[in-house]
């Protein structure tokens, strides 16, 4: 499964561009609500998200999970999830980058009864419906990429994970 | 032409990643198909009239009972080969059936 034979395979620029120092995370919290609380009250704080975003995308996890098994790509990847919500609760258009010191259970996306756990997660926030850029499918295709994977886990402060997020290839 | 309906809880993100994939490969594959995408809570059994096949992420728990085929289209989100083209295989194979 190399890279050869990806579509695209690029990390495009209009991605690149939608994380930002402030919004790289790295907590030890426990559960999912916690850190949903935590990340969407931070975001509200900032003007990035309306009031009710954090119930929306607690809610949104119950019913329609973002947990990604990086196992199909190869046995040593951490699980990540991509948690997000309807464009009517964001304000702008962020990823939010949170690395777990502790893996979360979450569920699987693809397998909904499924539980796995998760040690990074990317937030999507976006206030455009009709987005040109499908920020889910390119984050996706930077998740599926071994060697990305591998350089993030080597990583230790969040300037360095914000310049890597930020530049990789 | 075939008539997809794609399915996830916005409607808005990993929907729209599985119809551009499946237009994609089904028209590599020869086939005239038009995928369109929904908010799984807006399906209603009416809805899935106007469709041949439905692919959603993961099978829903509808109230009613499903009249056409269903294909759970969640590996196409994994955009690698290994996950996705046993989806497109079978879809490919259901279109066959449909005899259109």
């Amino acid at each position: 499964m190399g890279d050869a034979c990806r579509k695209g395979g690029e990390w495009v620029e209009s991605v690149k561009s939608l994380f930002r120092e402030e919004l790289i995370f790295m907590t030890d919290l426990q559960t999912q609500e916690e850190v949903f609380a935590y990340i969407g009250d931070t975001l509200l704080q900032k003007g990035l998200v309306k009031k009710g975003f954090t119930e929306s995308i607690l809610e949104r996890e119950k019913n329609y999970p973002t947990g990604l098994d990086l196992n199909p790509v190869a046995d040593d990847m951490p699980n990540v999830a991509i948690p997000h919500t309807e464009t009517e609760y964001c304000n702008d258009k962020a990823v939010v980058f949170v690395k777990l010191d502790r893996n979360i259970p979450f569920r699987n996306m693809i397998e909904p009864d499924r539980e796995l756990t998760v040690k990074y997660l990317f937030f999507i926030v976006n206030h455009e419906k009709n987005s040109q850029t499908n920020i889910l499918s390119e984050l996706i295709e930077f998740m599926t990429n071994r060697e990305h994977m591998k350089k993030l886990e080597s990583l230790k402060g969040k300037k360095e994970i914000y310049d890597f997020l930020t530049s990789a290839q | 032409m075939i008539r997809i309906l794609a399915a996830c809880g916005a409607g808005i993100n990993s929907s729209h990643q599985i119809k551009t994939a499946i237009e994609e490969e089904m028209k590599k594959r020869g086939f005239d198909v038009k995928v369109d995408t929904i908010v799984i809570k807006d399906i209603t059994e009416d809805t899935l009239k106007n469709y041949d096949i439905f692919t959603p992420i993961s099978k829903p728990k509808f109230s009613f009972s499903i009249e056409i085929p269903v294909i759970e289209a969640g590996p196409i989100l994994y955009r690698i080969p290994a996950m996705a083209d046993p989806v497109f295989d079978e879809l490919e194979q259901v279109i066959r059936n449909l005899k259109k």
